[in-house]
């Protein structure tokens, strides 16, 4: 009799738990991404690496929970460089982590920290499975360290958006405004705002056909100033940045391009203006083998005559599984006398990655 | 003489047998280029027209007219037919939903290995939408809702 309610106790426990985890699966999707690096400069002189380094670039999982049919919860945690806090080596990021609140699929609500939605990469910058080439765009995503005094738009934000999609007959738009706290520098933004003035970002994506989508994306801040002992000036600096930017694949062969026009007003004048221009041509072989070629442009300051930088990068990306990766780049990197990165010296690199995307 | 008459039969039996062998092979063809679009029973459509599928499977349509949420799945279909219904590839669809779903946009659609683990999954869940082989719209039938046939 006992073994009995045993075995029957444990048929329900089975059933019960096979049904749980049906349940579970449907509810909770887990995937991830890593990526694996390693860059070389030619030459000694250049702001590239000269040792030949391999770089344990990083690990991120991405996690998406069905809370309800309207309600969800995605997150993307990172572990960049070998994360080792004990070493203080690496970085541990929330790189975005929201609830999203859909009322209709034209009007979604998210709170939380987010990327800020730019452009073509910003949302998928550490992506490494998601674009072509070894690393993003430098001119148009950091710029800072193509020459620039800072930013187009930073990174990520925390605050509350608007989004959505609908279809207006055959062509279909994405909308997302993003108001949050912006960027400051003594105090951290994902906690609290140093000043009054949000920050507002916004794109608009249109898609006239499947291969086709073509956007606008626009960021406005107004950052604190503060004075030597890091204090509040009362005075603010204002920020605004304007891209333009379209994908178009059309069976094996795929183009991008990108123009931002950013301007940097303090409040004791002297506007700063800076525009960054990124295209890049692929052409897909055997649907595994994907030549590219990419061009960046930078002018960090359109008052100063020697300050532009360009790279030219040509590169292999070979999927050599599903999702699996191995992407090998030249770049030739040139600049002119008064660029404040490179000085005007020119270098070549060699760069390659292997990436897997699950 | 004789051997002329056995010599036509034999070229009129080649031919029938050939013509037999193109129309096997031609309306295979036609069979692999055909699939059926199957949604669970609790789903609100009876049937549904070639840009809803597409925006469901771009992700843009997330929800049912009940606010159930839309499952989208698909097999590792053999032939092209899918995709050119889409007007995409693979390769491009696979390129779009890694962006998606890693800059946080959503999840993809579930992949199925079978035609009967498709089956099974639009069946189970609520609010499923599957794209099934039309030579396996049997397995479908009183388990799932057909709501298009296509070519």
């Amino acid at each position: 009799m006992k073994s009995k309610v045993t075995l029957i106790a444990a048929l329900v426990f089975l059933m019960f738990s096979e049904a749980m985890s049906q349940q579970l699966k449907e509810r909770v999707r887990i995937n991830g991404y890593s990526s694996f690096e390693y860059e070389n400069m030619f030459s000694d002189e250049g702001e590239g690496d000269p040792n030949g380094s391999f770089d344990a670039d990083l690990i991120d999982l991405v996690i998406n929970i069905d809370v309800t049919s309207k309600l969800r919860f995605s997150t993307d945690l990172t572990w960049e460089h070998g994360a080792a806090s004990e070493d203080d080596r690496g970085n541990v990021a929330v790189e975005y982590a929201f609830p999203e609140y859909t009322v209709k699929d034209w009007l979604k609500f998210r709170v939380g920290k987010m990327f800020v939605p730019f452009g073509i990469y910003n949302e998928i910058h550490t992506a490494k499975p998601a674009f072509l080439a070894v690393k993003e765009p430098l001119s148009t995503n950091k710029p800072q360290k193509f020459g620039a005094d800072a930013r187009f738009y930073p990174r990520w934000a925390t605050g509350v958006s608007i989004l959505g999609n609908f279809a207006i007959k055959s062509v279909d738009f994405e909308y997302h405004v993003q108001l949050s706290n912006g960027e400051q520098e003594n105090t951290n933004p994902f906690e609290e705002d140093d000043n009054e003035e949000k920050a507002v970002a916004a794109r608009l994506l249109v898609m006239p056909s499947q291969g086709l989508k073509v956007g606008v994306s626009t960021y406005s801040d107004k950052i604190t100033e503060l004075d030597g002992s890091g204090d509040d000036t009362g005075n603010r600096t204002k920020l605004f940045s304007i891209s333009t930017h379209a994908e178009y694949t059309y069976k094996n062969a795929g183009i991008e391009l990108e123009f931002i026009t950013g301007k940097t007003s303090p409040s004791a004048g002297g506007d700063l203006k800076k525009s960054a221009f990124e295209g890049m041509l692929y052409y897909t072989f055997i649907d595994r083998i994907t030549p590219y070629f990419r061009y960046e442009f930078l002018d960090p300051n359109k008052d100063v005559d020697d300050d532009q930088a360009n790279m030219i990068s040509l590169g292999v990306n070979s999927r050599v599984d599903d999702n699996f990766f191995v992407k090998l780049q030249y770049n030739n990197i040139s600049s002119k006398d008064q660029n404040a990165e490179f000085s005007g010296t020119d270098y070549s690199e060699f760069q390659a990655a292997v990436v897997l995307g699950f | 003489m004789e051997k002329m008459k056995t010599k036509r039969l034999d070229i009129k039996i080649s031919t029938l047998v050939l013509l037999l062998i193109f129309t096997l092979i031609g309306s295979k063809a036609l069979a692999q280029d055909q699939f059926v679009i199957i949604a669970n029973a609790d789903v609100p459509v009876e049937s549904i027209d070639k840009s809803t599928i597409k925006r469901i499977y771009n992700g843009f349509t997330t929800q049912w007219k009940n606010s159930t949420k839309v499952k989208p799945c698909y097999m590792q279909i053999q032939n092209d037919a899918f995709w050119k219904y889409m007007g995409t590839t693979k390769t491009n669809f696979n390129k779009f939903w890694t962006k998606r779903v890693f800059s946080g946009n959503g999840v993809s659609p579930v992949e199925h290995g079978s035609s009967a683990a498709l089956v099974k999954y639009v069946s189970e869940i609520s609010g499923a939408i599957g794209i099934l082989r039309i030579e396996d719209q049997k397995l479908a039938e009183g388990n799932c809702k057909i709501l298009q046939k296509t070519n």
